[in-house]
């Protein structure tokens, strides 16, 4: 006769550290892509590009945290918080688990890197979510240190495509738009 | 490159390898809509603690363990299959997770035939006696696996069931979990996954894509094999080693038996070694009976061997029997691996029982064969 007890249920546990983490930058992405939408010209052309409908959810599955940017009538991103209940969203980018997105966003490994090694899962029109990763591409190097962004982004920008003019001005006014 | 002529290759598993490869299983068996998976393990994997870095991983998921069982012992039996399945019922679980290797594997893959049949398991025994579709199998390896435990084979109690619907659905082979224990750990698990990736490319019946994983389980253990000895812990090596293992089971599935598998693990059954042990014996000696038999080596076994550029500046005529040389020198190079069975001391009646035995599980393979070879890995290949 086994002894059903000696092997309980097990519910694995939450990674708290890891959450909040992901909570913190997930919000601040969020805003930021509000922010940069406004201010950088490379990032207008590519939202430009979207559907008029386009909202997406960022999101780690299967119990989140969620970011949700969407353009709202005015055709303008917005960021629109981290609850997608009740918005209409046109494209998920899922990632699998609570390690890969902590890996992603403390850039231990960059977006492209991350998608490369199958731990991101998009549900949507695949050249938006390419435009997607683009965007976040543009805000580590907006927003980070160049040794960070280094790290997270696929390549860093040479001078040709991202002017120190561009940059620093971008950088300043999205971080003004950012904490305002 | 010549035609590659009319195939069948068949391996269902999907395979996730690297940092975070458990972490994914949730995700996994969300698309087979299962939430509730039945864990088993056994107590020397237990107490490496292994399974705790498991249901670690498995944090933030909806996923709930149904039990983490792990007292699965060495010797797999029905009676344990048949008590693990009611368990696997009243617990209403949906999915199999083995993490570990041999009897583990064998236990989950008889656990999912009796719960997604409702039968009895000694029904199934035999080739391609299960009837459809079995409930999902995930493999975690550990540093023993072997590759028949990730093919479509079990044995429960002496009895085989051989059926492509007890294939593991998914193989994740995480880097926590397959940092060997010890060198004759390292040894055991190299050595077959050699002779099955060896056995498989140099079969008749070899295919592009047979042989596309046979070269890359040769490749990656010519490269991680020394180190992964030296140093059993070390990550690179072992991950080397264990997606060798994997590679080598996707080749070996889709090839008949070989002469050194079927010795091997009738050698193994009778005398206690290793399997790992036996194959390492055999299978140069099974190399030497290919070459006595005039037999001719494939040539790019010298590019799985030692990459592009020794086969580039390699004759045509000579590329063969330079790939065989430079895994004889691979096999030279193991200190730690006995080189006869008489070393192993295993006695002539016992070889003789494992030639009958082997003849009987494997009714292709022929009897002069196996003689020979296993006359040559009595006293050794010189």
């Amino acid at each position: 006769m086994m002894h059903y007890n000696k092997y309980p249920e097990i519910k694995p546990g939450l990674k708290l550290l890891k959450r909040m983490y992901v909570v913190t930058m997930l919000f601040v992405f969020g805003r930021a892509f509000q922010a940069v939408s406004r201010v950088d010209r490379g990032a207008k052309e590519v939202f430009a590009k979207m559907p008029d409908d386009f909202v997406l959810d960022f999101c780690v599955v299967p119990n989140g945290p969620h970011m949700v940017v969407g353009k709202d009538e005015k055709g303008r991103i917005k960021y629109m918080g981290w609850n997608p209940a009740g918005k209409k969203v046109t494209i998920y980018m899922k990632i699998k688990n609570m390690d890969a997105a902590f890996r992603m966003l403390t850039f231990q490994e960059s977006s492209c890197t991350a998608t490369s090694r199958d731990r991101l899962i998009v549900d949507g029109d695949l050249p938006t979510a390419c435009g997607v990763l683009h965007i976040m591409d543009l805000l580590e190097v907006l927003l980070l240190p160049k040794f960070l962004a280094k790290l997270g982004v696929k390549r860093y920008p040479k001078w040709s495509q991202l002017s120190p003019v561009r940059k620093w001005t971008s950088r300043l006014l999205t971080y003004v738009r950012l904490v305002a | 490159m010549q035609s590659p002529g009319d195939y069948g290759f068949f391996y269902q598993a999907k395979i996730m390898a690297g940092t975070g490869a458990m972490a994914n299983i949730p995700v996994e068996l969300d698309g087979f809509d299962a939430r509730h998976p039945f864990v088993l393990t056994d107590k020397k994997t237990s107490d490496s603690g292994l399974p705790r870095k498991f249901v670690k991983a498995l944090g933030e998921s909806n996923t709930i363990i149904g039990a983490l069982f792990d007292d699965v012992p060495a010797y797999s039996s029905v009676s344990l299959v048949k008590d693990l399945a009611q368990f696997f019922r009243d617990r209403g679980c949906d999915s199999v997770v083995a993490i570990g290797s041999g009897p583990v594997v064998d236990v989950a893959k008889g656990v999912n035939m009796a719960v997604s049949t409702g039968a009895d398991v000694l029904g199934f025994e035999g080739v391609n006696r299960v009837p459809g579709h079995l409930k999902p199998l995930v493999v975690v390896p550990t540093a023993a696996i072997k590759p028949f435990d990730l093919t479509g084979n079990a044995r429960i109690d002496g009895r085989k069931f051989s059926s492509a619907f007890l294939m593991p659905d998914v193989i994740a082979v995480d880097p926590l979990m397959v940092r060997g224990c010890c060198t004759e750990c390292v040894l055991d698990t190299a050595m077959v996954s050699l002779s099955h990736a060896v056995e498989a490319y140099l079969s008749p019946s070899a295919n592009p894509l047979s042989d596309a994983y046979a070269s890359m389980a040769i490749r990656l253990i010519a490269e991680h094999l020394q180190k992964s000895l030296k140093r059993p812990g070390n990550k690179a090596a072992s991950m080397g080693m264990a997606n060798a293992a994997v590679a080598a089971a996707a080749a070996f599935d889709n090839q008949p038996v070989g002469v050194v598998h079927a010795l091997g693990m009738e050698l193994s059954l009778l005398t206690g070694n290793a399997p790992g042990l036996c194959m390492g014996i055999l299978l140069p000696a099974a190399l030497e009976y290919r070459r006595q038999m005039k037999q001719e080596a494939r040539s790019e076994l010298l590019m799985a061997m030692e990459g592009f550029d020794a086969y580039a500046g390699t004759p045509a005529g000579q590329r063969g029997e330079k790939g065989l040389r430079s895994l004889q020198l691979l096999f030279s190079k193991i200190a730690v691996l006995p080189r006869t069975l008489e070393e192993l001391r295993v006695p002539r009646f016992k070889a003789d029982e494992a030639i009958q035995e082997a003849l009987k599980a494997n009714p292709s393979l022929k009897k002069q064969d196996l003689s020979a070879v296993m006359g040559l890995a009595m006293k050794g290949v010189q």
